[in-house]
């Protein structure tokens, strides 16, 4: 009975990973699970129900061996407007999931936070406590709620923010993980960094982990790929879907970041890191629970002609700025702890070995020297013979909250844009928000600039 | 009379070496893995029954409970070969983990407690003569050191006259090495202070050491963990022969520990262990003879804790020689070895190292005629301590990454505070035994006290 994971989709960009996660963690189990059984492994996501005239009974796991009628994701999904809930309804994965767990409207948030917030919000209140309570329900030991958002629009930012309240309140025990996604500096949005900056007090607030996302790092990362193999290699970018839409590829990318975080709790490995550990283990104090995502390979080698990259490259390549899921360039900063979680055939005194030049390589925190935390699983991810995700408590996170809160003061100060969110929320919400980012970035601020208080001899007693 | 040992694995550590070391008493007892004795060893006069029992149907069952807090190695065990081996009801896992967090591992076996104890005592009431337990844990982690605390708490109340030995698998500590927990020093103190209060004695396995060990000693490339673990049961196997293969001497744990352990705190072992082979891997194979192992066992290459002997002073030496020894020849080794003064002993007491001899198991080959295992109580042990006590300062200090220990309602702050107050003590303790005087340290005499603490201050 491992632990299941429900997975929270908000918004349109929420949604779009969501399905290229679900098509992603059914590759990866169908590799794993040759003769379709419902096992533990697959517990995690899904539900196995059986479909008798329409009434879906739940199949439970049982000694893992009964086999797969028909597969539901464990998911709640929630969208002011019909437009991108239909598509994933109409597309290859539609039957996965549960019509019944879908919360949606038909106007949509108009890219404004507090139109979501507290608008929507408590308008879906009731439904959606409904919907947690049934999805809760039907698990057996629940660890966790994964929430897949945007925080520049209005429905993932605002809905999304007041969703983690609700859960915090009503299952204060589970943790709140976020893949939240920031908006790049040239987002489409123009008021982008309201909504960033009043989702991030809520995020704050909240959530027990967030791994922030930036979508021009993402962008970096494809034209780094796209530029050598030119269609050559499949990578983790590749999707199933044969027609491509623009974001697929980033997409993929984040997919493979929720799978390999919870690959520890499916698969079976030496060294088992569950989500509570990652919590226990990279987040001092409770404020700093934003953790720096970066993997590595970030391509992987179905044309033979391209060296395979060894193990020990893949735990340099994890510290460089390119293949940073954040635009931070984190050897600059300061870490507080870092994470390791290793898939595939990796020995582990090669962990070992590369831990302890990576330790000689970055500035850590002086009263966390040693303070690694890495898990082993044995199951590499699809299409990479082994790979390495890294998770780390970094200052450098403060550089982006910084340039956020740079827009969002240029805004605020001309009251721009004020009139849309002051029709469903009070003015003083936003001096609060953007107190509390100040007050978060000088928390990191203060972490980076501390050193180690150098040594004073006492004086020697005269006797 | 059979004296019967209990083994409890718990968490993810104590239960992958246990699976190791139920697997080496099997080949070595010539026990299939689902528990039926083979042909060939039908006839043997070795001594099962302290570590198994028979079922109705002649299926041995190892006297073994294994616990854990979270599912998955539990069912990795439950679905390797040697699942038929153990008693199903021995099986105990709960559902949500420790999460790497000593209060969560401490407190949920406080809840399970009733079912835990049912099992034991299960097995205990099993047992004629039940001698005591013997305990697999990691210090570092959630479920090892927090359930495994709480059981020794438990077990002291329960059982007082039985004796706890524990192997407990120390964190890669060293500035040079990789910890493989942030919060390692939090929980090993917690479980340092059980250890010290709780126990009868544990027998310290160092990752750094074995690390190291693997890699230098053995010349493997890459080692996995399952190799590494079989250095571990080997080292477990072999510490129990005398118990599994009755000789004249040294037949019950009791007789191995009381000549080991001078005074009930300094309880915790070293081991070493030599030639170290890999099954199927032979590194040349060297002419050995009782000197040569006993030599090298005092090497500290060979010795599976990362504390220098080369400081301090040994209290006592308990060497296990297995395989075709010559009587007359341990008594010559000893003596080279006392010429030499290859081994610094206390000024207080007999400078002495005792060798038992034993006798191999017949259906396992080896490539060696001699092998031994050496085991150890070294004052220098402390430094493992210090550096537990250093890094739990650092971050104690900044007061980081305790928010989770403080979510478990029953668990107080000054918890720590306790047992960094024993941890001390302890290292204290060892201090003083290096020096000649340590027949009079702790006595309540107050000048001598102040003048320690001011000769502190002068160093």
């Amino acid at each position: 009975m491992p632990r299941e994971l429900i997975t929270v989709q908000v918004g349109q960009c929420g949604n779009q990973i969501g399905l290229r996660f679900w098509d992603l963690v059914l590759r990866e189990h169908a590799r794993h699970n040759k003769d379709s059984v419902f096992d533990e492994s697959m517990s995690s996501f899904f539900r196995n129900v059986e479909i008798k005239r329409g009434n879906p009974i739940n199949i439970p796991v049982g000694d893992g061996r009964n086999s797969l009628q028909n597969l539901k994701a464990r998911a709640v999904i929630v969208d002011m407007e019909e437009g991108v809930i239909n598509q994933m309804l109409k597309s290859e994965l539609g039957e996965l999931f549960d019509q019944k767990h879908f919360i949606k409207d038909v106007s949509g948030a108009g890219n404004n936070w507090a139109h979501g917030f507290n608008y929507y919000g408590p308008k879906y209140e009731e439904t959606l406590m409904e919907n947690f309570r049934k999805t809760v329900e039907d698990c057996d030991s629940l660890q966790g709620f994964f929430m897949m958002h945007s925080l520049g629009g209005g429905t993932g930012s605002g809905v999304g923010s007041y969703i983690l309240g609700l859960l915090k309140e009503a299952y204060p025990e589970v943790y709140r993980f976020t893949t939240s996604i920031f908006p790049s500096n040239d987002d489409d949005v123009i008021t982008s960094p309201y909504n960033s900056i009043l989702s991030l007090n809520e995020l704050r607030k909240q959530a027990d982990c967030v791994l922030p996302v930036d979508n021009q790092a993402l962008l970096n990362i494809i034209q780094t790929i796209q530029a050598p193999l030119a269609g050559k290699g499949a990578g983790i970018t590749e999707g199933k879907t044969k027609e491509e839409k623009p974001f697929d590829k980033m997409n993929n990318i984040i997919a493979h970041l929720l799978a390999n975080i919870t690959c520890s709790m499916r698969f079976e490995g030496p060294l088992n890191v569950d989500l509570n550990e990652i919590t226990m283990n990279l987040v001092p104090y409770p404020d700093q629970h934003f953790l720096l995502a970066s993997m590595a390979p970030l391509y992987s080698l179905l044309d033979l002609k391209l060296q395979a990259r060894g193990v020990d490259q893949m735990f340099k390549d994890i510290l460089t700025d390119q293949h940073q899921l954040l635009c931070v360039s984190p050897l600059r900063h300061r870490y507080t702890a870092l994470g390791l979680i290793i898939r595939g055939d990796v020995a582990f005194t090669d962990v070992a070995k590369n831990i302890k030049k990576i330790k000689s390589d970055i500035d850590m925190i002086y009263w966390n020297k040693e303070g690694f935390k890495y898990g082993l699983c044995n199951l590499p991810s699809l299409g990479q013979p082994y790979s390495a995700l890294c998770l780390s408590n970094n200052t450098g996170v403060r550089s982006v909250f910084s340039s956020l809160q740079g827009r969002f003061d240029k805004l605020y100060r001309r009251k721009a844009h004020l009139h849309h969110y002051t029709e469903y929320i009070e003015v003083s919400l936003f001096e609060e928000a953007s107190t509390s980012t100040s007050d978060l970035i000088a928390q990191y601020l203060e972490l980076e600039n501390v050193k180690e208080p150098s040594f004073i001899p006492r004086l020697l007693p005269l006797i | 009379m059979p004296r019967e040992i209990i083994t409890l694995q718990i968490g993810q550590c104590g239960n992958q070496i246990g699976m190791e070391f139920w697997k080496q008493l099997c080949k070595e007892h010539g026990i299939s893995a689902d528990g039926i004795l083979e042909e060939f060893a039908t006839h043997g006069d070795d001594r099962k029954d302290v570590f198994f029992y028979q079922a109705d149907d002649e299926h041995y069952i190892p006297r073994a409970v294994l616990i854990d807090l979270e599912p998955r190695v539990i069912n990795m065990i439950q679905n390797s070969p040697y699942s038929a081996l153990y008693n199903p009801e021995n099986y105990f896992h709960a559902k949500d983990g420790a999460g790497n967090c000593w209060a969560a591992g401490y407190y949920g076996g406080e809840r399970l407690q009733e079912e835990l104890l049912e099992m034991i005592e299960r097995e205990a009431d099993g047992s004629e003569s039940l001698e005591g337990f013997v305990m697999l844990h990691s210090i570092a982690g959630g479920t090892g050191s927090g359930l495994g605390s709480f059981l020794l708490e438990v077990l002291n109340d329960r059982f007082p006259k039985k004796l706890i030995q524990t192997y407990s698998v120390f964190p890669n500590q060293l500035e040079s090495g990789a910890s493989d927990t942030v919060v390692q020093p939090y929980n090993s103190l917690l479980t340092l202070k059980r250890l010290t209060m709780f126990s009868d004695c544990v027998v310290v396995l160092d990752n750094t050491a074995l690390d190291r060990i693997a890699v230098d000693r053995l010349k493997l490339v890459n080692p996995n963990m399952s190799q590494i673990n079989t250095l571990v049961s080997t080292v477990m196997s072999a510490s129990t022969t005398t118990l599994r293969y009755p000789g004249y001497m040294n037949n019950d744990l009791v007789g191995l520990l009381a000549s080991l352990i001078p005074t009930p705190r300094c309880h915790f072992l070293m081991t070493g262990y030599t030639p170290l082979t890999i099954e199927r891997q032979v590194s040349a194979v060297r002419k050995t003879t009782v000197l040569d192992v006993m030599r090298r066992l005092l090497q500290t290459k060979n010795i599976m804790v990362s504390a220098s002997t080369k400081k301090g002073c040994y209290m006592s030496i308990l060497n296990i020689i297995q395989g075709e020894v010559d009587a007359t020849q341990i008594h010559k080794s000893l003596q080279r070895i006392r010429e030499r003064k290859l081994a610094r002993f206390i000024p207080w007491g007999p400078a002495s190292i005792q060798v038992a001899l034993s006798k191999k198991s017949p259906y396992v080959e080896t490539a060696h005629k001699v092998s031994g295992l050496m085991l150890a109580n070294h004052t220098n042990i402390y430094a493992l301590f210090d550096r537990v006590l250093k890094q739990y300062d650092k971050l104690k200090k900044r007061n980081a990454f305790l928010e989770n220990y403080k979510k478990e309602k029953d668990f107080e702050i000054e918890e720590f505070d306790y047992s960094k107050e024993v941890v001390e003590q302890l290292v204290d303790e060892y201090k003083a035994a290096e020096k000649a005087d340590y027949g009079s340290w702790g006595n309540d005499d107050g000048k001598d006290e102040e003048m320690y603490k001011l000769s502190l201050i002068h160093i």
